[in-house]
């Protein structure tokens, strides 16, 4: 991945609200930004693009969040996922973390500081960089 | 058989012999005597026929002599033969010759004295004067120290002699001797014979009482059974039958008794059991009974009641109950109704005041239903602790309820909270002036970010945005601490320093900006009270410091007047009314056994008592409205009583200060 590629960022969440402000935040610090507000329309953008990270809300309309991240290890094995859920107590399933996602990689709602999405995101994008 | 000098043989014999011997004795003197008079006539005559053949002779030889006519001259020779012939007249007896005597009674003097063998011529001259006064007769005499004689003469006139004979009494009486002296060795033989016989037929006839008396002797000494076999038909053999009858009845009724004493020895001891079985049962009892009568005098008083009251029973036995128990007072009326319908009356959660504590009990008044007996029994639980029970359970529902909810709507929350949260913050980083995306874009639309963000500023749009991001944040809070009452928690434990714990606390109190806005906690004195050595406490460290830091923003809060007069008085005052001391927070952290206890003690203004009841029930708050959400003490009591098992709890005094205490089990004790 080259320094003047935009870090390519799929956001995927069933409300406009949070789904329009995490978009124009991550916009603003400079990520291209795409969205989705469900699993199978996430699934069917990350089979035609390629995306560096994807912020997963898990209860959506539909199949859930972590099926969508099982389903898109299969596609891209170089994606890398957040959570951002307001569920309360979520525990990571044992396939989620053999897919590499950690604990530090979930985020509840509402935060109230976006910034420590971009340091994820940072994190995680530098990680697969050293991996490649 | 003993011949005791106290037993009956022994007196008998005793009679015996004496009534023997005196019998004898009488007998002998009465026929010595008898004998001595029958002697002494036929001796009378013997003698007297013996003198008057004496005389005969001399008679004879004086007619010889008259018909001779030559008396002067052949009188003495016709007396001298006539001598001569008298001297074998002599009386022999077994050991003596008796000769007669002759006496002339012109010379006094004897003619013829008796022979050679006769040692007599005893009579002396007053006697023979005797013998001549007499002529005829006889007497007894006796010469100094030689024996009684008896003297029997007649006078012969032709001579004018006295013929005589002197014989001792002895020899005169020598056959009553020899009788008598038969009749002793007859009399002792027989006596002897009657001894033996008197006492062989005595102790037969007494073997039974002999026997009769064994047996009595026997059982003084406590031997009832001793045999005894008498056969005699006689009163003593009746007697001793019967005594032993009696002794056999008396046997078996003694035998009875002492079954019956045995018996009532063991029914005393199993009632003993039983009273002390009783005792201990009704000792045993958690709860207070007390006895009174129907004039409401003790007459019970288990160790329940003496325990916790501080008595004996001696000590109030017969007082008035409420001398004793004065906090029963209100309870009077119920007890003497109790007793007088004979109904069990019930009270429950009777607050009771002994010395300084106050305790909840449960008052139940049984009346004692026996006819004769009235009074009643008093039985006093203390249920303060279920009700501290009750409480904390209705507590931890609320709790849970508001975990319930919570966690049920967090979600529900969280997200147009986070729409909220999420459009401020981009909006905030929009009207940011030094965004070049920010310019470029206000330069396209004809204005410059200086002049957007003046607006905003003039127009309070600014700060506006601002209270929304706290309102947010604020929002979130609350969810997140209604949240800690859900059960679901994952509790990571670690042995923490308690001490470390607090102290991280009193600083970050110390530097937080927001408390300080509030009130400046470093105008607060701080005193510790830590013992040395504490072993470490198993606790989720963040939870135990947000507990924490919960109570001393709460002190800070009561304190906050206190440290308003400190700063407007300026120099700090030590004294203590209630308006003017300096603020105070004593923090104590102590090792009780298997908990460690922390104090966090301000000196504030404290709490009413019906405000410190309710201080741990969510959402109860004093504060003004928009301070502080009333959660943050019930999630505290919730994370160290649920999560922690450990306990909490609060003290209060209007005016005077307020104490938390908080325990927690020591590590290696949680359970």
């Amino acid at each position: 991945m080259s320094k003047d590629q935009l870090i390519r960022v799929l956001i995927i969440d069933d409300e406009l609200s949070i789904r329009g402000s995490m978009a124009g935040y991550l916009d603003d610090c400079g990520f291209a930004v795409s969205l989705s507000e469900s699993t199978e329309k996430a699934l069917r953008m990350v089979r035609e693009s390629k995306y560096d990270v994807a912020i997963v809300d898990l209860r959506l309309r539909g199949l859930s969040g972590d099926v969508f991240i099982v389903e898109a290890a299969q596609i891209c094995k170089d994606l890398k996922y957040i959570i951002h859920t307001g569920s309360v107590n979520y525990a990571l399933s044992d396939e989620l973390k053999k897919i590499g996602v950690k604990p530090e990689h979930i985020f509840r709602k509402p935060l109230d500081d976006l910034n420590v999405i971009v340091e994820a995101i940072n994190e995680l994008v530098k990680e697969g960089g050293k991996g490649e | 058989m003993i011949l005791k000098s106290n037993s009956i043989l022994f007196k008998l014999l005793l009679f015996t012999v004496i009534v023997l011997i005196v019998a004898m004795s009488l007998i002998m003197f009465v026929a010595q005597y008898q004998l001595e008079a029958v002697i002494d006539a036929s001796q009378n005559e013997v003698y007297s026929e013996r003198i008057d053949s004496i005389l005969e002779i001399l008679s004879g030889g004086y007619r010889r002599l008259i018909e001779k006519a030559n008396v002067v001259d052949y009188i003495e020779d016709y007396q001298q033969a006539a001598l001569l012939t008298i001297r074998n007249r002599y009386h022999e007896t077994a050991d003596y010759k008796i000769y007669p005597f002759v006496i002339n009674a012109a010379d006094k003097a004897f003619v013829y004295s008796g022979g050679l063998d006769n040692p007599l011529g005893s009579l002396d001259k007053q006697n023979i004067e005797k013998v001549i006064r007499l002529r005829s007769g006889d007497f007894i005499y006796k010469n100094d120290s030689a024996e009684k004689k008896w003297c029997v003469f007649k006078y012969f006139k032709g001579w004018d002699w006295v013929v005589g004979y002197v014989i001792p009494l002895r020899i005169k009486y020598v056959e009553v001797h020899i009788f008598i002296e038969k009749f002793f060795v007859t009399m002792l033989i027989v006596s002897l014979i009657i001894i033996f016989a008197a006492g062989y037929f005595i102790v037969k006839l007494i073997s039974p009482i002999d026997k009769l008396t064994e047996a009595a002797v026997a059982m003084s000494s406590g031997i009832l059974d001793h045999k005894i076999d008498v056969r005699s038909k006689d009163e003593l053999g009746t007697l001793a039958r019967s005594f032993v009858f009696m002794r056999d009845v008396v046997s078996d009724k003694i035998s009875a008794l002492n079954k019956e004493i045995l018996e009532r020895a063991q029914a005393e001891e199993e009632l003993s059991i039983v009273r002390n079985y009783l005792t201990n049962i009704i000792d045993s009892m958690p709860s207070m009974l007390i006895g009174v009568d129907n004039k409401l005098r003790i007459t019970q008083w288990n160790k329940k009641a003496h325990d916790s009251i501080g008595v004996t029973y001696l000590e109030v036995k017969g007082r008035r109950l409420v001398e004793v128990f004065p906090t029963l007072q209100n309870e009077i009326n119920r007890i003497k109704q109790s007793i007088e319908e004979r109904v069990i009356i019930a009270d429950s959660k009777v607050e009771l005041e002994m010395g300084d504590t106050t305790f909840f009990s449960d008052i139940t008044i049984y009346p004692l239903i026996f006819e004769s007996v009235e009074g009643a029994v008093i039985r006093i639980d203390d249920v303060t602790n279920r009700i501290k029970l009750e409480e904390s359970i209705i507590q931890s529902e609320k709790m849970a309820s508001v975990g319930g909810l919570a966690a049920g709507m967090a979600h529900e929350i969280n997200n147009p909270l986070a729409g909220i949260l999420q459009n401020v913050q981009v909006i905030q980083s929009r009207i940011d002036k030094g965004d070049t995306k920010n310019i470029q874009i206000a330069q396209e639309c004809g204005t410059t970010m200086g002049i957007i963000n003046k607006y905003m500023v003039r127009r309070g749009i600014t700060s506006m945005i601002e209270m929304v991001m706290e309102s947010g944040i604020r929002a979130a809070k609350i969810v997140d601490n209604m949240l800690s009452f859900s059960r679901k928690s994952e509790l990571v434990l670690m042995p923490q320093d308690i001490r470390l714990l607090l102290e991280n606390m009193v600083d970050l109190a110390k530097n937080d900006y927001d408390l300080s806005k509030k009130y400046d906690f470093r105008k607060i004195e701080i005193v510790r009270e830590y013992d040395d050595i504490i072993n470490k406490v198993m606790c989720e460290k963040s939870q135990i410091q947000q507990v924490f830091l919960n109570i001393l923003k709460n002190s800070a809060h009561a304190l906050k007047d206190l440290i308003e007069n400190q700063e407007l008085s300026g120099l700090g005052n030590s004294s203590e009314d209630s308006v003017t001391r300096k603020p105070k927070i004593t923090l104590r952290i102590k090792e009780i056994g298997k908990m460690v206890q922390i104090d966090i003690e301000d000196n504030g203004v404290g709490m009413e008592e019906d405000v410190r009841r309710r201080i741990f029930e969510p959402f109860f708050t004093t504060k003004e409205v928009g301070m502080g959400t009333g959660l943050g003490l019930s999630v505290s009591y919730f994370i160290i009583t649920d999560r922690h098992k450990g306990i909490m709890s609060v003290r209060s005094t209007k005016n005077k200060g307020t104490k938390f205490t908080i325990q927690l089990p020591t590590e290696g004790y949680e359970k």
